[in-house]
């Protein structure tokens, strides 16, 4: 072996390494921040759910429905109260005219999709963002997410 | 040279700014990323120019900042899962742009030291910028200024949001893009004021 071809081993190696290290670091964060991550938001989605209908649901685990979907939102079985049906509480990110919030759905079995409230926001604020965006940006996600829970159902 | 590109700068960090939901805090997270990615990548990069040599180093930097940003997004949302999800875009929008801008910014000097004491008054322009800027949008929109709390974001009320009608026009997009104008505007004017002391 030349000295030649020990440099060229010894840079891509190092290079290919510290990259390798990079991605193994952020692998096993978000394997091991995955629970963690998931219950915080089941957390404020209780919060916000039982604030719009108090004592009605409580949130179970996480709904998968595609990889696609799951990426982007979350989806958390429900368990009603009644028992009468299935339900599910989908968090979505809604683009408004004041920028990006995470919204809380609450799909129903028989093809009811409503909004409940938006996260990070306070009480004053919520009233402004969802006037504004009730018909646009909301039903637009309204009809997406019956349309996806009604595909999987067929 | 720092002079010399102060409206670009404070231009991009604008363009960053005007998509992020009106809040201080979101301001406070940006500046942090911007100064978090210079002074890590800026020694990173000179021990890999120093010590390693092969011909495709330029697509570390793109590959570093997925990796800071995702972690950053990942430690945020251990803080608030909501809060993560809504600001995880505007994180990777940020770190593309400060990619351009360090691409298009030649780091001066020849040691560590140099190189890192000649982006400290960028960096400080950075965060005054985005800081003020929030700051401006969170009053002036708001009515309050908000906060991290400890499981999500608080918000101080200043005055009820109906003390001045129609001002949440400044938490929105169209609201922010006002500001921004105005912030350039100001700026530039401090600027041809300079230039002509200057002359």
């Amino acid at each position: 072996m030349t000295d030649q071809t020990k440099k060229y081993l010894f840079n891509y190696g190092i290079f290919s390494g510290i990259i390798v290290f990079m991605f193994a670091v952020l692998f096993l964060l978000t394997i091991f921040s995955r629970n963690a991550i998931s219950n915080n938001l089941k957390k404020e989605v209780s919060i916000v759910l039982e604030n719009s209908f108090p004592n009605v649901y409580s949130v179970k685990d996480e709904y998968f429905i595609s990889n696609h979907f799951n990426s982007l939102n979350k989806v958390y079985e429900l368990e009603n109260i009644d028992m009468k049906k299935e339900e599910y509480a989908v968090v979505v990110n809604v683009a408004t005219i004041y920028g990006q919030f995470p919204a809380v759905f609450l799909y129903s079995q028989n093809d009811e999709t409503q909004f409940v409230n938006f996260l990070c926001l306070d009480d004053e604020r919520e009233v402004d963002y969802f006037s504004i965006s009730e018909n646009s940006s909301i039903l637009h996600w309204i009809n997406y997410i019956s349309n996806i829970f009604n595909e999987l159902e067929k | 040279m720092v002079k010399k590109n102060a409206l670009f700068y404070i231009a991009s960090i604008l363009a960053i700014l005007i998509p992020v939901p009106c809040g201080l805090f979101y301001g406070l997270i940006l500046a942090f990323t911007f100064n978090v990615l210079y002074f890590s990548f800026v020694p990173l990069n000179f021990l890999l120019d120093k010590y390693i040599e092969v011909p495709f180093k330029w697509a570390f930097a793109p590959l570093y900042f997925v990796f800071i940003i995702s972690i950053e997004k990942i430690l945020i949302s251990l803080w608030s899962a909501s809060f993560g999800m809504q600001i995880e875009l505007i994180l990777y929008v940020q770190a593309f742009s400060f990619y351009i801008i360090y691409v298009l910014n030649n780091v001066s000097g020849y040691t560590l030291k140099s190189k890192i004491q000649s982006q400290i008054p960028q960096c400080i322009l950075y965060s005054v910028v985005a800081i003020l800027f929030s700051l401006l949008r969170d009053i002036l929109g708001h009515m309050a200024i908000t906060f991290a709390g400890f499981s999500g974001l608080h918000y101080i009320h200043l005055f009820s949001i109906n003390t001045v009608p129609l001002m949440n026009f400044f938490a929105s997009i169209p609201g922010a893009t006002v500001i921004s104008a105005c912030v350039l505007f100001v700026f530039f004017l401090v600027e041809k004021k300079q230039e002509l002391g200057d002359e």
